[in-house]
């Protein structure tokens, strides 16, 4: 008869093994893969070969690399920002509003959400169209705007796209805000106002101080989620025109999977990565997030 | 002060309700495009108001593509990742939460880690992986790797560890096994959190297009996301009236879902924040 304490330790291991197959095959064993598939060049069908460093020297002189990179970057820094205004607003208003309206707002908001990115490009393609007559010409046009190549013009696919994102995700932008103004006490709305502080004072001094978490996780989550687009690259612009809108996850599927450069894309992979987690490191450690 | 408060409250709900009509004006143009003949999509000025409504987009949709057996392959491997995903991180979420083990808090440590790094730095070794196992074009590399779902895992061990102790050994007593326990008594409890979890991974699985992009060849196989990119994309031509149709019959079962568990799903996506 085992002990009690033995059976605890089976049991739960038990529990655990075919997740952490599972977990050790298919993410850790990969992970570790990949940086070394980083070192090597090679494709699909040629096989791989050992080259140290060569790739992360080729990535360095590699002027798409380069070039994603910075497209990449470009698109980040403008979708977090404006979806994080735009959606601070938004929440701030609907958080006012009856929660009759607000259920229909928080509706509406979400549809796009549920929406797969393809089937929402297919959508935006349409209203992108270039013609005179094509859904946004027209509506600039309203404005006195000539119409725009929207999607085949190098210095407006990016903005173009940007407007895409984040229409596709304010959904979820609004939501986190509503749920950190939700949490936040009305006792201490109260106090304020028997101390006499009118809305901007109550704004500024309570409301997005307090929000402060609430700001450091969109902006994390942001910054991970934007750098690796894809879908809508795929679907849009498919990197182009001449390069002007590919990402660095665009351009490593392209290496692993239409020009057999499997090592290279692992390269690029992992450079990303790097990247991405300095990003995020830097942003918890200077970034306050404790409420003062 | 009665009277301003009225005015600017209603001055909110008005923009705010401008605002969100705005927002869905591009899905509105997608419902009534998929009525239209195609020369009436693309040929102008654009009409809000289909001239001759026609069902034929999907006729033509569901007869001359393979729009409909994409649906079909999206529910089985939707359905089998929600069966398999609830199960198997329930129960090492509960494994976590409830029995004391060596080496728990570093497993778990580890496997939180992961939640970081994104989908594409596995892809190419998996790919590689499912090519030594000949998995490559079946829908394997769809549904087995995603069970080791972390976020599956911390959300479910949250959730578990609030369940009571005294409720577990009650059972316990009562002689069901260690399994019984899970099957009989953390599984009713923790319910909410299963259908959120579900909802979660459903809508992941649905939408989901990098990884059937790369895995899958033969057109039968494919999912309803890449047959309606499929569509989409045919070179020299574009199939804005299929494509608007499909559209909005791919979206049709997230939409169903969503307005009928609204709450649960505004929890799952909150969730699915983690994932990215």
């Amino acid at each position: 008869m085992l002990s009690r304490r033995a059976r605890q330790y089976l049991t739960a291991y038990g529990f655990l093994t075919p997740y952490l197959a599972l977990y050790v095959t298919f993410v850790l064993l990969p992970v570790l893969w990949s940086f070394y598939l980083s070192l090597c060049k090679g494709g699909l069908l040629s096989g791989t070969e050992f080259v140290g460093f060569q790739n992360y020297i080729k990535a360095w002189n590699n002027s798409l690399f380069i070039r994603a990179l910075q497209n990449t970057a470009y698109y980040t820094l403008l979708v977090v920002p404006l979806a994080m205004l735009s959606s601070l607003i938004l929440a701030l208003l609907i958080d006012k509003m009856t929660p009759f309206w607000q259920n229909v707002v928080k509706s509406a908001l979400f549809l796009p959400m549920v929406s797969s990115v393809v089937s929402l490009s297919i959508i935006w393609k349409a209203i992108f169209i270039p013609d005179r007559n094509g859904p946004l010409n027209t509506l600039v046009g309203v404005l006195g705007i000539p119409p725009q190549n929207w999607l085949g013009n190098p210095d407006l696919v990016i903005p173009s796209i940007v407007g895409f994102e984040i229409w596709r995700g304010y959904g979820f932008w609004v939501i986190v805000f509503l749920a950190g103004l939700g949490a936040i006490s009305n006792d201490l709305y109260e106090a304020a106002r028997v101390d006499g502080a009118n809305a901007w004072h109550i704004l500024t001094r309570i409301t997005l101080p307090l929000l402060r978490p609430t700001f450091l996780f969109l902006l994390v989550m942001g910054f991970i989620w934007n750098f690796q687009l894809f879908d809508a690259v795929y679907m849009l612009t498919a990197g182009g025109p001449a390069n002007a809108s590919a990402t660095v996850v665009w351009y490593v599927y392209r290496n692993a999977f239409h020009f057999e450069n499997l090592g290279f894309a692992a390269t690029m992979g992992v450079l990303l990565l790097v990247i991405i987690l300095i990003m995020t490191v830097l942003q918890l450690k200077y970034i306050p997030s404790e409420i003062e | 002060m009665q009277r301003q408060f009225l005015v600017s409250r209603t001055l909110i709900h008005l923009i705010v309700g401008a605002g969100a009509a705005l927002m869905l004006l591009p899905l509105y143009w997608m419902v009534v495009s998929a009525f239209k003949p195609l020369p009436e999509i693309l040929t102008v000025p654009v009409t809000f108001i289909p001239y001759n409504p026609t069902l034929e987009n999907f006729r033509g949709l569901l007869t001359e593509t393979l729009f409909a057996r994409g649906m079909l392959n999206s529910i089985i491997i939707a359905m089998a990742n929600v069966v398999l995903q609830v199960f198997f991180c329930s129960l090492a979420g509960f494994a976590f939460a409830k029995y004391r083990f060596w080496g728990r808090d570093v497993l778990f440590m580890l496997v939180l880690g992961t939640v970081m790094i994104p989908q594409y730095v596995t892809l190419i070794p998996n790919f590689l992986l499912m090519g030594r196992i000949g998995w490559l074009d079946t829908w394997l590399p769809l549904i087995v790797p995603g069970i080791a779902n972390a976020f599956g895992i911390f959300w479910m061990r949250q959730y578990i560890a609030t369940v009571p102790d005294e409720l577990l050994d009650a059972a316990r007593i009562d002689g069901a096994g260690e399994f019984g326990t899970y099957w009989r008594i953390v599984i009713p409890v923790i319910k909410p959190a299963l259908v959120t979890l579900a909802l979660f991974v459903f809508s992941v699985s649905w939408n989901e297009f990098l990884l059937p992009l790369v895995y899958l060849r033969s057109k039968e196989l494919y999912t309803v996301q890449l047959v309606m990119a499929n569509i989409f994309r045919v070179q020299y031509k574009v199939n804005y009236h299929w494509a608007m149709a499909s559209a909005i019959l791919a979206t049709l079962p997230m939409a169903v879902l969503f307005a009928t568990l609204q709450k649960q799903f505004i929890s799952g996506l909150t969730l699915g924040g983690l994932k990215g």
